[in-house]
């Protein structure tokens, strides 16, 4: 329950949950801090 | 303010109602349908357990109508068909204390002394009974529904969480869902990456607490694979850390 901390952004991100096949599901809440 | 409290009373007696129920009647829970009119009444916690009423009787929707043109005359906007007209809480939801005070004190004045549980129970003992108080105010039959944890449906009242098709689907597992949460620090390439058994927003307000960045919550995946999906991302990212 504790969860983790990496030295990732948004990109990565995403790119690991298309990467595991779980884009379908992910539900992006907000983009606070694009550009 | 005196005709909130003689609705007050009648939809006590007519539907039956709890002063929990009450003080959560919106107007969009009032509808027309086929042109029937219906009252939805959330009974449980949030809006999971619905009791769907209909309204059999005129008058008591032109009483209705009468005392939202009212509402609307005054300047009075709420959600709540019923709301608090006090000063400070003014269109806000009313207690339920609030609601038995009106009662009690509206009953003082015939010389008696009954409470909104002593109407729902005489309503409860006529609707058994098939008796009423006079034609205009006859006690309504609730029909029991649910909503679906999974597609979110309404469906006749059954002891399960979830509706016939879903059953038949095999998501059962639905209702030990959860959610792998994403927050990320405004700016800066930090994410957190967990998990939240039921609310992930209640996740980002403690891991605001003490952290010198400011946080959003950038997204989340709901499973009922939640922990394993977790377990996955974040050996994907470990060398991140």
């Amino acid at each position: 329950m504790r969860g983790e901390w990496f030295n990732v952004g948004k990109d990565d991100v995403i790119e690991v949950i298309k990467e595991l096949g779980y884009i379908d599901i992910f539900t992006e809440v907000n983009q606070k801090d694009e550009g | 303010m005196i005709a909130r409290n003689i609705l007050i009373i009648k939809f006590i007696y007519i539907f039956a109602l709890q002063s929990r129920e009450l003080v959560k009647l919106k107007w969009s829970f009032l509808y027309q349908k086929n042109n029937k009119n219906y009252l939805n009444i959330e009974t449980g916690r949030g809006d999971s357990e619905i009791d769907i009423c209909e309204i059999k009787n005129e008058s008591v929707m032109e009483q209705t109508n009468y005392y939202r043109d009212l509402m609307v005359k005054k300047h009075i906007k709420s959600d709540f068909i019923f709301p608090s007209l006090s000063f400070r809480t003014l269109g806000k939801a009313m207690s339920t204390k609030g609601v038995n005070d009106i009662i009690v004190r509206l009953s003082k004045v015939r010389g008696s002394s009954f409470s909104a549980l002593n109407i729902r129970n005489l309503s409860n003992g006529h609707l058994f009974t098939h008796e009423y108080i006079n034609t205009e105010l006859k006690p309504s039959l609730r029909d029991k529904f649910f909503k679906c944890k999974s597609c979110g449906k309404l469906s006749k009242w059954r002891n399960d969480k979830l509706c016939e098709e879903c059953s038949v689907l095999g998501n059962r597992d639905y209702n030990k869902s959860g959610y792998v949460y994403f927050i990320k620090a405004i700016d800066y390439d930090y994410t957190k990456i967990g998990i939240a058994n039921k609310n992930v927003n209640d996740r980002l307000k403690t891991n605001q607490v003490g952290n010198m960045y400011e946080l959003y919550l950038m997204g989340y995946l709901q499973s009922p694979d939640f922990k394993d999906m977790e377990q996955e991302i974040q050996s994907k990212l470990g060398k991140y850390i």
